[in-house]
């Protein structure tokens, strides 16, 4: 049975490919049309989902699209008449495009199956499972468990913000929701937008600032403030948002400005605006808030299913300083992140369930991680490696031999070498996890500076995360299970810390920034922290002898792993997409299956103007 | 939304008109099964009405304008 899921129309559009119940392609549609968080019918990636399969479109027997269109219908008009009149204009905006496209899903989704195939000839049933419960059958499916708690918390699917569910075999039973407009998601995302970040793609950034934040009276004061006018927490981790200060209901913005600067006494921060220490004291107030309701939820749905094992999905399970304090509050024993937990993981999770429930098949995947480490995207052979080479006159070494690769390439990294990583089939969900990956020394203390100002063009106080073998995990940060995701952060153990100033807490976010605190200062952020990704050496063999090199040489089996794009470009995808990014920064090398290119001796190599691709910014 | 094709001077073919209708009619069978369950009837004349105002909307740019305009 051959079951393609889908997910578009809002944002991240994604495509997946279910053969009798193993998930064999995911991709999304951004990677393909260099387009970030593209959200139209996602063509190239279901072509690739096809070919990946070897399967041609007529062969489909489902297609499961990741919520149902008429609910979400009638949660817009429900919330524009309850708001009446305000939310005219917004109305006006958005029905058009409702009455003209999105109530007819269904012939969208075969004029895109169309577009994929002209050959399609219609016959594919659609299905439409609803949001959440296509992001819990994401996260509870392909984990290795046969019982599980699941908990999916996001902005908002049709009505619902948040479910808790309980999954047995291949059953998944909803206990509990949350319904629009009470949403932690869009909680998160309102203070994402007041601090002068992009919603919907901006919240990671106000994650990573939160810990710039002085942990005390202004901290206290602002979480205070939240709690009683904002947002009301209940035990089992319900909230009730006043809806005085949000206008996301009835408006294009996600707050009223003016109400929150007389909260808060500032005003909504500019993109362009310095960030300064008001700004951080209140993303860790925000950040605090939302680990406390993410905590009250995970003890509800541990009561209500007795269960030793969590599955999480949705876009606030991407909280990984969250989802780190509950690993270490110890309510569940395990807990498992469907790594695209965001809406490009519904096609996965809307296939999933069109097979388990709807078709009612078995489980065949229990105590194994269905994910496969997240590769399960697009592959280049040496041959289309080589041709990309050909077309740019690039001069390349080519070395055969696995082990002698890893051993020069650590030798760069450990000499101060950036490198561009490109191998293997690319990673499904937001992650870079080693395929698609930007790697340096985390030792080096000008490294974070480097890559943010250099390299990825971003803004300086964006931490880095690290990739290492488990033993390091266990070594360094004392952790005990493997994080294969990136989606848990931990911190660093005491004996590798280096004291701080006396002064510390006066200094300016930039002056904190570049204190070293650890043994790998690139890696370890400002609370100590870093976002680990553990690496297994069945599922990625090259990093893993990477690493094993590179802790030969330097005694650290640890790299810095950030994506491989510059700001506002989707991670790379193709070869070309590599050494064009390779070549308007300064990424020092570029390794592409057994492929490796030095910066100097490339053509050109002076002129990045050449190399650059326009992107809209993040 | 209403799509109505045209095929040159000579108007709507029957062909396209039955595909339409027919995929029209998979929509409302849909709105109907879907309200059933929802128990949402008060939503019926809102939809009913946004539909009929696409349909207007769409149909006023096509060779049906003559007809609606002499309707009202």
């Amino acid at each position: 049975m051959n079951i393609l899921g889908i997910s578009c129309y809002y944002h991240d559009a994604a495509a997946a490919i279910i053969v009798d119940g193993i998930i064999v392609a995911a991709a999304q549609e951004e990677r393909f049309a260099r387009m970030k968080h593209d959200e139209r019918f996602p063509v190239h990636a279901v072509r690739y989902c096809l070919d990946e399969a070897g399967l041609d479109i007529n062969d489909i027997d489902f297609v499961a699209f990741y919520d149902k269109p008429l609910l979400k219908f009638e949660r817009l008009l429900e919330t524009y008449y309850a708001f009446s009149p305000k939310g005219w204009m917004s109305f006006m905006r958005s029905m058009p495009v409702w009455i003209k496209e999105k109530v007819f899903l269904k012939d969208n989704v075969r004029k895109g199956l169309k577009e994929v195939d002209e050959s399609c000839n219609g016959k594919q049933k659609l299905l439409f499972p609803e949001h959440h419960l296509s992001h819990a059958a994401s996260a509870f499916y392909p984990s290795p468990y046969d019982d599980a708690a699941i908990l999916t918390i996001d902005g908002v699917g049709e009505w619902c913000t948040t479910s808790i569910c309980k999954g047995s075999g291949r059953d998944i039973t909803v206990l509990r929701e949350l319904h629009f407009p009470h949403s932690v998601g869009l909680l998160y995302s309102a203070f994402t937008y007041f601090l002068g970040f992009k919603v919907n793609s901006g919240e990671y950034k106000l994650m990573g600032l939160a810990p710039y934040g002085n942990d005390g009276e202004a901290v206290e004061r602002y979480k205070k403030i939240i709690l009683d006018h904002i947002c009301t927490v209940y035990e089992d981790g319900s909230i009730f948002l006043n809806q005085d200060y949000f206008t996301y209901a009835t408006a294009l913005r996600m707050v009223d400005d003016a109400k929150w600067q007389k909260l808060f006494g500032f005003p909504r921060k500019t993109e362009e605006e310095p960030l300064q220490q008001h700004h951080c004291d209140l993303g860790l107030a925000i950040q605090q808030v939302t680990e406390d309701i993410v905590m009250k939820l995970a003890a509800t749905a541990k009561k209500l299913t007795g269960s030793d094992n969590l599955c999480m999905a949705g876009g606030v399970a991407l909280n990984c300083v969250a989802n780190g304090k509950l690993a270490e509050a110890g309510i569940f024993k395990n807990i498992y992140i469907q790594p695209a937990a965001g809406d490009a993981g519904g096609a996965v999770g809307a296939a999933l369930a069109a097979y388990h429930i709807h078709e009612e098949q078995p489980r065949g995947n229990v105590g194994t991680d269905a994910m496969r480490a997240a590769y399960l995207g697009i592959e280049y052979t040496d041959k289309e490696i080589i041709k990309v080479l050909n077309r740019y006159d690039a001069p390349a070494d080519h070395i055969e031999d696995e082990i002698l690769l890893a051993d020069t390439i650590a030798a760069e990294i450990a000499a101060g070498k950036v490198v561009g990583w490109f191998q293997g089939r690319m990673e499904f969900g937001p992650r870079a996890l080693g395929h698609r990956s930007i790697l340096a020394d985390p030792r080096n203390p000008e490294m974070q500076k480097k890559l943010n100002i250099k390299i990825k063009f971003r803004e300086g106080f964006r931490p880095f995360a690290p990739l290492m073998l488990q033993e390091e995990a266990e070594r360094l940060f004392g952790l005990q299970q493997p994080s294969p995701y990136m989606l848990f952060v931990h911190p660093i153990k005491e004996q590798y810390r280096k004291a701080l100033p006396d002064n510390y807490q006066s200094l300016s976010l930039m002056e904190k920034l570049y204190v070293q605190r650890s043994e790998l200062p690139a890696i370890t952020h400002i609370d100590f922290s870093a976002r680990i990704q553990t690496v297994a050496e069945d599922a990625n063999p090259q990093v893993y002898q990477l690493l094993y090199a590179f802790k030969k040489l330097t005694g650290y089996g640890v790299l810095i792993n950030t994506s491989f794009n510059v700001r506002g470009e989707p991670i790379v995808c193709s070869p070309d997409d590599a050494y064009r990014c390779f070549m308007q920064t300064d990424m020092d090398m570029l390794v592409m299956g057994n492929f490796v290119l030095y910066k100097e001796g490339q053509p050109d190599a002076d002129n990045k103007d050449r190399w650059k691709r326009r992107f809209a910014g993040d | 939304m209403l799509i109505i094709k045209t095929a040159g001077s000579a108007g709507l073919q029957a062909i396209d008109l039955l595909t339409l209708f027919l995929k029209r009619m998979e929509f409302l069978k849909d709105l109907w099964l879907f309200l059933k369950e929802r128990k949402k009837w008060w939503l019926t004349p809102i939809i009913i009405a946004l539909l009929l105002i696409a349909v207007l909307i769409i149909a006023a740019n096509t060779g049906l304008a003559p007809f609606i305009y002499t309707l009202f």
